[in-house]
């Protein structure tokens, strides 16, 4: 699904931002949830949000600088909340990706990465039992420590609510789970969209 | 007119929002319940809990101001809660 509404930056551009809503879709190795980046024109700065947690957001004078804030901004919020015994998000994995390939991975290698029971690992893939979100966060963090990203089997649309427009969101789908696609990954897997090229050239100018 | 209520009346005009300090911010969720976690981390984000509130809330300054986007989220937060 190609979305409607992102308008491709180039280098000046990114500088001086156009007028028209761009946004881009990413995750990071530190952080199993899909980031949301966009321009906003009322507080002249792109605007970073994790939609998977509520109320987390950050700004950056480019797309990079808010992904590492909303990163920053997204751990202390999870510690917080966890501390406080509150309601966590589950870790944004696509599971069922990642049972399709099972049967070519060495999965005593990988529960050990994953500092999983191989045992439990084994047994739950075979089952096909749910992962806890602890399992799902610990296998998303081996699977996106080897720049891996399994494709997502559905696509579907997020709602970009505050600056009026609807882009398509590669990430979730609307069971609620979503492929994890790291920027580096998504060079290789997926077709290079508009939304991919925003981070990839702020990622080249290390800023 | 109470601070706590000018405050309320400004996060009801949505026109303001560009124009809100941190310290405005930090005082409107203090009188709402909201507690500011210690910090752990070298995060400048704070990060705000209500008891009886499942979502947090963060908050980070540029220079005195805060951002739109925080205020919304501020907005929409105790909106929930009202509910």
């Amino acid at each position: 699904m190609s979305p409607a509404g992102p308008v491709p930056m180039s280098n000046t551009e990114h500088r001086t931002p156009n007028r028209t809503p761009t946004m881009s879709a990413t995750t990071t190795a530190a952080l199993p949830y899909q980031i949301v980046v966009a321009w906003s024109a009322a507080d002249e700065a792109y605007e970073a949000r994790v939609p998977a947690i509520r109320n987390c957001l950050a700004y950056g004078s480019t797309p990079a600088k808010a992904v590492k804030e909303v990163t920053l901004a997204a751990e202390a919020m999870l510690e917080a909340l966890a501390e406080a015994g509150k309601p966590v998000p589950a870790a944004e994995v696509n599971l069922d990706g990642f049972r399709a390939m099972a049967p070519i991975l060495n999965l005593s290698a990988f529960a050990r990465e994953a500092n999983i029971p191989g045992t439990t690992l084994a047994s739950k893939l075979q089952r096909g039992t749910d992962f806890t979100q602890e399992e799902a966060k610990k296998i998303a963090g081996v699977i996106l420590g080897h720049g891996l990203a399994i494709p997502t089997l559905a696509s579907a649309f997020v709602e970009m609510k505050g600056f009026g427009v609807t882009a398509a969101g590669n990430v979730l789908n609307r069971a609620g789970t979503g492929s994890f696609l790291p920027t580096q990954a998504a060079k290789t897997l997926q077709p290079k969209t508009s939304q991919n090229k925003v981070l990839e050239n702020a990622a080249k100018r290390g800023g | 007119m109470a601070a706590r209520d000018k405050l309320l009346l400004k996060l009801a005009a949505e026109s303001s929002d560009a124009n809100w300090t941190l310290a405005e911010a930090m005082l409107l969720l203090a009188q709402k319940g909201f507690v500011l976690r210690k910090k752990t981390s070298g995060s400048s984000h704070k990060i705000f809990i209500h008891p009886d509130c499942d979502d947090a809330i963060v908050l980070a300054a540029h220079g005195k101001k805060i951002k739109s986007g925080y205020v919304r989220a501020i907005r929409e937060t105790f909106a929930r809660m009202d509910e």
